[in-house]
């Protein structure tokens, strides 16, 4: 590290120098480009000669009008999604001045689209009035023979899970049960949670205190 | 894919929908598809937020899903569209060539469609109603039917297309859906042979579903009206009717930059012949591209489809001089010198155009006075233009030379090159690597012993021009996301006088901002052009390497 340091020290000084006395940069665009290569690396920061980009003509011109004006509409469309605006700690003059866009902009749920573009779970977000059912196969249980299964102490044991095998009337099929659109409060999906990242894991913590070392 | 694309997918997403939608689009860009639990554990947003974005994203075409069954329950998993998602950098490029060929409707139209992603004809003429007004001494009835026409036009010429709810599901699944359909009508499993005859069957019929009649468009018969001042009502004969295109009211179309890839790659195919021959070739094989252009589906195919030379001469714009642009000899002119008919010159310049060393038109074997495009030939073309373009600016004229050289003779040793471009080979050896390493040589290692020492091994230098493609297009997205996080740097370092912009009374009276700012805003303006420009400038590069 001490080696990167030399260099760069010294070659900051000759460079300052370099740049009072009017040396030109490097070129590394175009015929007259000087490559590094293995024998001859150069300087590792050089002064390099940028390329000028062409100036636009009128078409690119045109073009960018009409895509920053399309950007303006899309920031003020129910499209863009920001944090509703906290109310800070301070209350200053110039708040008075300033919009809440996210306050201004429409809801989503007044755009024209139709729901059989989107998964039932989203249907709620076109249509907040829609009840989301959540599409679930179950199986039926008859409750008047748990007690049955209780007195009888022979109950067959599944050797996969090690638990008892259902007895009960099973009937496979979609069941879809209802249930009111989650709040925020409530919202906890973690029903759909594929992988419980490691929640599941028996942590049975440190043998004794690992000491302090 | 690579790095370079997800962070420019990430960017893009976070431009035009804002940072929350990117959280989101981050998630799924760089983990793959995921349900919405997940999504909410990744990015630590409510579910709920997670879902508006996700509603976003699909009503825009740029996510797709899939339900799947898993246990007890039904999942819905998530996916990105790249593809749409990466077309949308083009969009600029899209708004000015509807402006070129459908006016100003047609940008109103198309801007319409980009904002909300997809729309009914209706909801969309409402929307542009709304948004820019009518213009006065025009009513509202006038303006919707204007409207109405010009949407007609966009979708017959399949620059707008029909979203139908099947296009939001993905097609891995899709495509699984189908295959599994056809083999549960078998009593055994497929055989390796028959799975492969049943993908090839529903390949073959998903082609012809695109061939067929454009989806949307209904066909009705009307009376032509011309019976004014006719004081008594006539019986309508098979001659009055007409048979008219319209848009179905009830069906969502949006944007279909494929089309517009194939307008432009056909531009740039006819711009070839310009600079090779002269202006009048061009125009000959623009009109040949615009006529074969309607049977086109996407810039993979092939060959066009064929153009007879009599459709050709009838299409040729009224201004084209062929006479004066072709030198006969005077044996072809016959005794007495008359000047040549118009259908002998397009003969003769179609002649040309055949026997051109690119071999883009050639003869149609099976029908006489029929010729087809050779698009593939085309497309290479204009990527070996390109990328010599790209090496030159960069590199210089040797490098070029060398890349030349391995492109038309194949694999060379070191040596070899050396001699033919007549450069030591020490310097050689150089350009090779510094080629190797941009991407666009590759390095073939023949070995002649068992133990591949590297004496006895032959190092054979070859361009692949698929490989080289993907390897700028990736440098590309690159730069293009480069250019696109300095817009945000430039515009976060002026965020407190953007700020002060925003407020209702800067807004109203300009005299607020003093002229430091004023000169500040200019400067903002001029970079953010610059960069955005660029940006389109290297898109155009991008659709050239990756989609023709």
């Amino acid at each position: 590290m001490s080696r990167g340091g030399g260099r760069g020290g010294g070659r900051g000084g000759g460079r300052g120098g370099g740049r009072g006395g009017g040396v030109p940069g490097i070129q590394t665009f175009g015929p007259d480009a000087i490559q590094a290569t293995f024998k001859n690396p150069g300087e590792t920061y050089p002064d390099i000669i940028l390329p000028v980009a062409r100036p636009p003509t009128d078409d690119e011109g045109e073009m960018y009008i009409a895509m920053k004006k399309l950007q303006e509409t899309l920031y003020s469309s129910p499209y863009y999604l920001t944090e509703p605006k906290k109310p800070g700690a301070i209350t200053r003059y110039t708040d008075r001045y300033h919009q809440d866009q996210a306050a201004k902009r429409p809801k989503l749920d007044t755009i024209k689209s139709s729901k059989s573009f989107f998964p039932d779970e989203l249907h709620s977000i076109l249509d907040p009035k829609t009840i989301t059912r959540k599409r679930q196969i179950s199986q039926k249980y008859d409750i008047s023979k748990i007690d049955e299964n209780e007195d009888d102490g022979d109950a067959e044991i599944d050797p996969e899970t090690g638990l008892a095998k259902k007895t009960g009337d099973g009937e496979d099929g979609l069941e879809e049960e209802e249930y009111e659109d989650e709040e925020d409060e409530d919202d906890n999906d973690y029903g759909e949670n594929y992988f419980d990242n490691g929640e599941g894991d028996d942590d049975d913590g440190d043998d004794g205190d690992g000491g302090d070392y | 894919m690579s790095t370079h694309e997800n962070r420019l997918c990430r960017l893009i997403v976070r431009e035009h929908f804002g940072p929350i939608v990117e959280k989101v689009a981050n998630v799924l860009i760089r983990k793959g598809r995921m349900p919405v639990g997940l999504i909410a554990n990744f990015t630590a947003l409510k579910p709920r937020q997670v879902r508006e974005c996700l509603f976003v994203l699909i009503q825009h075409n740029l996510a797709v899903y899939a339900e799947s069954q898993e246990k007890s329950r039904i999942v819905t998993y998530y996916e990105i569209n790249r593809t749409e998602l990466l077309n949308r950098v083009l969009i600029p490029k899209v708004l000015h060539s509807s402006q070129d060929w459908f006016e100003r409707d047609g940008v109103l139209i198309t801007q319409s469609l980009l904002t909300h992603g997809k729309l009914t004809i209706t909801d969309c003429v409402a929307d542009i109603l709304k948004t820019s007004g009518i213009a006065p001494g025009k009513t509202s009835t006038q303006r919707t039917q204007s409207l109405n026409k010009v949407f007609t036009r966009m979708v017959k010429e399949k620059c707008l297309i029909a979203v139908r709810p099947s296009d939001s599901l993905t097609t891995a699944d899709k495509d699984m859906a189908e295959e599994k359909r056809e083999t549960d009508k078998m009593t055994l499993p497929p055989t390796a042979a028959e799975l492969a005859s049943i993908r090839k069957a529903l390949g073959a019929q998903k082609q012809a579903e695109q061939n067929a009649t454009i989806v949307g468009l209904k066909r009705r018969l009307d009376t032509m009206d011309d019976s004014y001042g006719e004081k008594r009502p006539r019986l309508l004969t098979d001659g009055d009717l007409v048979i008219v295109e319209e848009v179905e009211t009830d069906v969502y179309f949006k944007v279909n930059f494929d089309r517009f890839i194939i307008r432009w790659r056909n531009v740039q195919i006819a711009n070839l012949y310009e600079a090779r021959l002269n202006p009048t070739a061009k125009t000959i094989m623009q009109t040949i591209m615009n006529l074969a252009e309607e049977r086109m589906i996407n810039c993979k195919e092939e060959h066009s489809s064929p153009v007879s030379i009599m459709l050709l001469l009838n299409s040729l714009p009224k201004d084209t001089n062929l006479i004066d642009t072709l030198e006969f000899d005077s044996s072809d002119l016959g005794p007495n010198n008359t000047k040549p008919k118009i259908h002998e010159c397009l003969d003769k310049y179609v002649q040309i155009l055949e026997e051109d060393l690119m071999k883009i038109l050639k003869r149609d074997a099976g029908r006489s006075g029929q010729y087809i495009i050779n698009l593939k030939m085309a497309s290479e073309i204009l990527k070996k233009n390109l990328i010599q373009g790209i090496v030159s600016a960069r590199f210089g004229a040797p490098y070029v030379r060398i890349m030349n050289m391995l492109a038309d003779k194949g694999k060379l040793e070191e040596k070899q090159i050396s001699r033919f471009s007549m450069m030591p080979v020490k310097d050689v050896r150089e350009k090779l690597t510094t080629l190797c390493t941009f991407g666009v040589l590759n390095l073939q290692e023949v070995p002649k012993t068992k133990e591949r020492t590297p004496s006895r091994t032959y190092y054979l230098w070859e361009v692949i021009l698929s490989r080289a493609a993907d390897t700028l297009t990736d440098r590309l997205y690159h730069t293009m996301g480069n250019l696109r996080q300095r817009r945000f740097v430039e515009r976060a370092k002026r965020a407190v006088l953007l700020n002060k912009c925003e407020r209702t009374d800067v807004k109203a009276d300009d005299s607020l901002l003093n002229a430091a700012e004023k000169k500040e805003l200019e400067t903002l303006n001029g970079v953010l052009e610059m960069l955005e420009i660029q940006e389109l400038r290297i898109a155009e590069m991008v659709i050239t390497l990756r989609d023709f």
